[in-house]
């Protein structure tokens, strides 16, 4: 359900037809802001640690995305998903954009809950997740 | 009409905090909340936070450098209080760890200075506040802590917040430490052991314009949250009403539901007593107390019995005296609290919810021996005192109280309990094991029935399927309860005692 909302976000944000370099810089921002919404609650820690964890999860088996994988813990991850996102095709930068996003998300559910996450995306795109309801499906 | 000030106090929503506190926290006050690691401090104030917070008047919860907010959320959310839909509506959490670590004193309060102008709170908590010390502690420069701690009273409270600030100090700062001199309201928290047993205790040390109630209340922490039990602190007797003339009358006596003990009390129990029945083990003392309550359901006289030593169900009909209906219509409530780590008050709680949910009249407590097991170790030791403070409170409501008490039927030292309480009792009932004829017999004696007559006899009773039956007066005997009695012929005089005999204890 999440992949859904973040992809079409993705697809806003980046543009129709975007080419690689305009989908890197859109998931980006998509990161940034997500890393935003996170850190006035459970601070600039804490949003780091959410955000590495899921750029390794979802990085892990993607090829050529290896040195990304390994700066995770640096301080500007998500610049350096950027450049890594520009050297794929559209497709497969859009994919990885939506999974780093995706996970995060989940990760977030798993520590707060489903409710307090929904609540935060809804606040950080509230046209996107106004009817994200994985709050309410989620046993 | 006053021109006083007059400050609201507002309601915490910690069942049993408010009179500990005087009636509430008074609105604008400045408040630490303090203790030891673990001692329930953030779960105590988020309580105080989500009750408060409303949509046009929010929380505004600031995290520093103690617990990580991503554990605090994912832990505070298992309390049944935590209303997630309140979150970042009504409650809003602000990590200021940067701050903190990046622009010390400084930053940190222009940060809580403009989230609080920006959202006008009603709620300002910092915890922890004592990682906000800890953090700009190596620094020189900027503001001092007694600065800062004076100035984010003053803005908070000149921006009409109530501010809780929970800290994990030790009791000797209080001396020194500039926060407790600025504080309105100073409240801390302990976990305290004794031997395997830890009970969890509150103090309010300081509350500003308000009473709050002394010494150390205990508190528990569940899945709903903390409720605390205010320490029972008894007051004066209530006078026997006054009829038209001013002239005391008599109190009401309730029948115990046993044929001839009525009699021998001197027409039943004055209402308003309380009543031990003090005997060995099996004598026949919860038979005589479950009558007692029942013989008050019969009658329209709601009871409640404290039972310490067996489950509920299985006293309301394993007991000669079955109850099973008059429970399931409402007319009686057994309590079984929970063993081993009670307080006093918690138990005067649950009976006193009890006996407002029912309208009870009388209460019966099965056994006191069961009562002082089932206190945690620290509180057993203050036994008779605490047992005074329940039985006041309890008859201080008007009720009728009939407390058990286990004896060893020892024929050398007669006391009626083994808590050296039988003074705090204003009637003592007795039962004792008698050897005649080759038989064990039971008997019953009524000791004392405080500004009554009452009869002296030892009766013989017992305890048959309907309940107890007392019997007659064992006349014809003389020295029953020193375990070796002789007959006495019919009209013989009964000798004087003589000047070493022994005098009953209690």
């Amino acid at each position: 359900m999440r992949q859904r909302v973040f992809r079409r976000t993705l697809a806003r944000q980046a543009g129709t037809g975007a080419n690689a370099p305009a989908i890197a810089a859109a998931a980006r921002r998509l990161c940034e802001r997500f890393a935003e919404q996170l850190a006035p609650l459970i601070g600039d820690a804490g949003a780091a640690a959410i955000c590495a964890r899921s750029l390794h999860l979802t990085l892990r088996n993607v090829r050529g995305l290896a040195p990304v994988r390994a700066s995770v813990q640096g301080e500007a991850p998500f610049a350096l998903l950027q450049q890594s996102l520009e050297q794929q095709e559209p497709a497969a930068a859009t994919e990885v954009a939506v999974g780093v996003l995706a996970t995060a998300s989940e990760l977030l559910a798993l520590f707060i809950g489903e409710s307090l996450t929904t609540r935060l995306l809804r606040e950080a795109w509230p046209d996107d997740f106004a009817g994200d309801t994985t709050e309410e499906t989620t046993t | 009409m006053s021109d006083k000030v007059r400050i609201r106090r507002l309601p915490t929503g910690v069942p049993g905090l408010d009179a500990v506190l005087g009636g509430g926290v008074p609105e604008f006050s400045f408040n630490v909340i303090a203790g030891t690691p673990g001692a329930g401090k953030t779960t105590l104030v988020q309580q105080i936070m989500f009750a408060l917070a409303r949509a046009d008047r929010p929380a505004l919860f600031f995290t520093v450098l103690g617990e990580p907010p991503l554990k605090m959320l994912r832990y505070q959310q298992q309390f049944e209080f935590f209303d997630l839909a309140k979150v970042n509506t009504s409650v809003r959490f602000i990590n200021l760890a940067k701050e903190a670590l990046d622009g010390g004193l400084d930053a940190v309060l222009k940060r809580i200075i403009q989230e609080v102008e920006a959202t006008s709170p009603a709620i300002v908590i910092v915890d922890s506040f004592r990682s906000v010390m800890q953090a700009v502690q190596r620094q020189t420069e900027g503001l001092e802590v007694q600065h800062f701690v004076q100035e984010l009273g003053m803005r908070l409270t000149g921006w009409q917040a109530t501010t809780f600030l929970v800290g994990e100090f030790q009791l000797v700062e209080t001396e020194n430490h500039p926060v407790f001199t600025v504080a309105d309201g100073l409240v801390w928290l302990y976990q305290s052991l004794d031997r395997n047993s830890m009970v969890r205790k509150m103090q309010v040390m300081k509350m500003r314009g308000q009473a709050p109630i002394p010494g150390l209340h205990t508190f528990r922490v569940t899945d709903s949250g903390i409720q605390v039990f205010p320490r029972l602190i008894a007051g004066p007797p209530e006078p026997p009403p006054a009829d038209g003339e001013g002239k005391k009358r008599r109190p009401k006596r309730l029948s115990v539901g046993v044929t001839g003990l009525d009699e021998m009390l001197g027409g039943g129990i004055p209402s308003g007593y309380s009543v031990l029945v003090a005997g060995p083990s099996g004598s026949g003392k919860t038979v005589l107390a479950t009558q007692f309550i029942r013989e008050g359901a019969r009658r329209g006289e709601a009871g409640v019995i404290a039972v310490f030593e067996k489950r509920p169900s299985e006293y309301a009909h394993t007991s000669a005296v079955v109850l099973d209906q008059a429970v399931r219509d409402g007319q009686i409530g057994i309590i079984h609290t929970r063993p081993l780590d009670l307080s006093i008050d918690e138990t005067l709680h649950e009976l006193t919810d009890a006996i407002h949910r029912l309208k009870a009249r009388r209460v019966v407590i099965d056994s006191l021996s069961g009562f002082e097991l089932a206190l945690a170790p620290t509180f057993r030791e203050d036994f008779r005192e605490s047992l005074y403070r329940l039985v006041a409170a309890l008859t201080g409501m008007g009720l009728t109280v009939m407390m058990t008490a286990e004896l060893e039927d020892s024929y050398t030292d007669l006391r009626f309990s083994p808590h050296g309480t039988a003074f705090l009792t204003d009637a003592i009932i007795l039962q004792r094991y008698v050897e005649l004829g080759g038989q064990f017999k039971r008997v019953m004696a009524v000791v004392k029935v405080r500004a009554s007559a009452h009869s002296k006899d030892l009766r013989l009773f017992e305890v048959g399927a309907d309940g107890m039956v007392v019997g007659e007066r064992i006349g014809n005997y003389q020295g029953l309860l020193t375990g070796s009695p002789h007959v006495v012929s019919p009209g013989s005089r009964l000798t004087p005692r003589r000047p070493d005999a022994r005098r009953p204890k209690s």
